[in-house]
């Protein structure tokens, strides 16, 4: 039996010594030539013959924010259908999706960023959405050369000095700025409460509220919720016993359904800004009307927008996606960084000339 | 700690305390890495000793819910503690390790050597448990009563079954750091905590070699499983789930039932003779 045992872990020193090969080196060149490992694209299966040009998708499909993975996914890949039926890109080539989940977790995001980094093929990645993945996946990206447009909002991105990260949405730093412009300048409140979640997302605009509040000569409460919290009528009953004359409320989904509904129990009636998490179908439809009346929400994105080329995008992606599906912020940022003309055509060719 | 029959439920606050303490002293100090691996190890035994003084009273479900709460006070001080953790943004930027002058300069060179460590840290433990120390653990687990009457003390037995997992979370918390370069409060939550106590049960709780089956199938599995898309992670738990009901006592059992039943038919082939 020992030598049975010394045998098996005999192979296994073998497999974990062999496992190391196969992988990136230092350089950025890839050993592993494998193609994309799930292209999903309805348009993969071009007649060009050209080569195609692989993106890689870091989305959050599994994990407490599946519902907007699902809406990164299907946003990425009505783009890609787009670009492909249109032609494709750089003189007929098509686009395949590589899709990964990255489950909204740190280190399932650097194990997707090292799934990219082992295929040469792989010419830029869309994602992760959340700010702590970005930043624990970055060093991966910059050692293989692979561009990434990562989608967070921490203002403490900029300062990563990663030329392969590309940040596409608004930092938090002119978000936050317009909530507490709102605040200050439109609601002219002068003690003002924040609830929000000690993540980097909502400590990150925190700061920037609390910072040009004060600035103003406003009295700031903030209110920290953690992720997970069940109940936060302390933080309620504290604003109210402050007598704050406005709140914002930078939170998680779950802790806003939580926030909403406590302060209209606790009849905490003050006006409220919000952050972009309010104006998502998840979020509203898990609140009572009248628990967000009157609510203001500071975001990057609306459905309901009049504007023509709002209202096109929504129809295209409720007519690909059935009627139900309402194209929101996940979907419209997503989308609008894979058809951007920036990366394909002037950057890729310059930074990836064997995948562009 | 399983060896000794404690349930310790906050390996994951030791892989933070690790992963800080050997983030914070290297970026301050801006020093070589084993300024921060000494700096783990110390915290590593400083906490062993507090964890486990007051835990020396509770046992069983008591310990479990101690050392969950000591996870959780370990998560919010990450979380909170922005003058030294850096808050809910974590410390980034992390260079890779430096060991005597020899700078690791990419993940190959990182997982060699995060291998070879592994392997001396595995062998000690077998060798552990085969010592007097590990047969007198064992004997704590199953009668802590005996080992009193034999004149060992019980006390300095879970005592050292503590601070040897305190130190193998905190250095397993250094790799981390030296893998990811960044350490942010997320990666150190209970519910990655769960994801340890699925390794133990799934392996084999009191064995080495249960250990290493069950780390390597719980990071292993679930990659291999990604080419089913969307269901992979159900997939996943529903194997994790069947193979727990299977083999309650866990997979390195496997082993021995076929250890058993090999000397069976080895017996009866010699009797046929």
């Amino acid at each position: 039996m020992k030598k049975l045992f010394a045998t098996f872990l005999a192979m296994a020193m073998i497999i974990c010594l062999l496992a190391g090969c196969g992988s990136n080196n230092n350089n950025g060149e890839t050993a592993n030539t494998t193609p994309a490992t799930a292209p999903v694209s309805n348009a993969a299966n071009s007649s060009s013959d050209l080569d195609p040009i692989y993106i890689g998708l870091s989305a959050k499909i599994t994990g407490a924010d599946a519902a907007n993975g699902d809406r990164m996914v299907k946003a990425a890949t009505m783009a890609v259908d787009e670009i492909n039926a249109g032609g494709g890109l750089l003189g007929g080539r098509m686009l395949e999706l590589v899709i990964e989940d990255d489950g909204t977790d740190n280190t399932m995001a650097v194990n997707v960023a090292n799934i990219f980094a082992a295929n040469s093929k792989i010419s830029a990645v869309v994602g992760p959405w959340n700010s702590g993945q970005i930043m624990a996946s970055e060093s991966v990206y910059k050692e293989a050369g692979i561009p990434f447009f990562g989608l967070g909002t921490n203002p403490t991105l900029k300062d990563l000095g990663n030329e392969y990260c590309f940040l596409v949405r608004g930092s938090d730093t002119i978000m936050a700025s317009c909530a507490a412009e709102l605040v200050i300048g439109e609601l002219k409140a002068t003690k003002v409460g924040i609830m929000y979640t000690t993540n980097e997302f909502g400590t990150g605009a925190m700061e920037v509220i609390q910072q040009s509040c004060t600035a103003a000569g406003l009295e700031v409460y903030p209110e920290a919720i953690n992720v997970g919290d069940t109940d936060v009528t302390g933080q309620i009953l504290d604003m109210k016993n402050k007598g704050v004359d406005c709140m914002v409320v930078w939170a998680s989904d779950a802790e806003y359904v939580l926030t909403a509904r406590q302060a209209f129990e606790l009849g905490l009636d003050v006006p409220v800004v919000a952050s972009p998490a309010i104006t998502m179908d998840q979020v509203r439809e898990l609140c009572e009307p009248d628990w967000v009346e009157g609510w203001y929400a500071i975001t990057d994105f609306v459905s309901n927008s009049t504007d023509e080329t709002v209202l096109d995008f929504c129809n295209r992606y409720a007519e690909g996606y059935g009627e139900g599906q309402n194209a929101e912020l996940y979907v419209a940022d997503v989308y609008s960084t894979v058809t951007s003309d920036f990366y394909f055509q002037l950057l890729c060719p310059a930074v990836q000339p064997d995948t562009c | 700690m399983g060896l000794a029959g404690q349930s310790h439920l906050g390996t994951i606050a030791l892989v933070a305390l690790g992963s800080y303490s050997s983030a914070i002293i290297s970026q301050a100090t801006g020093s070589t890495t084993l300024v921060g691996v000494l700096a783990a190890l110390a915290i590593a035994i400083l906490v062993g000793l507090m964890l486990g003084y007051p835990s020396l009273r509770v046992n069983g479900i008591f310990l479990s819910l101690t050392t969950m709460s000591f996870a959780q006070i370990v998560y919010s001080l990450a979380n909170n503690m922005q003058w030294l953790t850096g808050g809910a943004m974590g410390i980034k930027n992390i260079q890779r390790p430096n060991i005597l002058g020899w700078q690791i300069e990419n993940q190959i060179q990182l997982y060699y050597l995060i291998l070879a460590v592994s392997v001396v840290l595995i062998y000690f433990t077998v060798r552990l448990t085969r010592s007097k120390y590990g047969r007198a653990m064992k004997a704590v687990r199953d009668n802590p009563e005996a080992v009193e009457s034999v004149g060992l003390s019980v006390t300095k037995l879970k005592l050292m079954a503590f601070l040897l997992s305190t130190i193998f979370g905190c250095l397993s918390g250094v790799f981390y750091t030296w893998v990811m370069q960044y350490v942010g409060p997320t990666s150190f939550t209970t519910d990655q905590g769960t994801r340890f106590v699925v390794m133990m049960m799934l392996g084999g709780i009191g064995s080495p070699a249960g250990m290493v089956v069950g780390s390597v199938l719980v990071t292993i599995l679930p990659e291999i499983l990604r080419f089913m898309g969307d269901y992979y992670q159900l997939v996943f738990y529903s194997i994790t789930l069947v193979l727990l009901l299977v083999y309650p006592k866990g997979l390195i059992h496997l082993f021995s039932a076929g250890k058993a039943k090999v000397l069976n038919w080895a017996k009866v082939i010699r009797k046929g003779r």
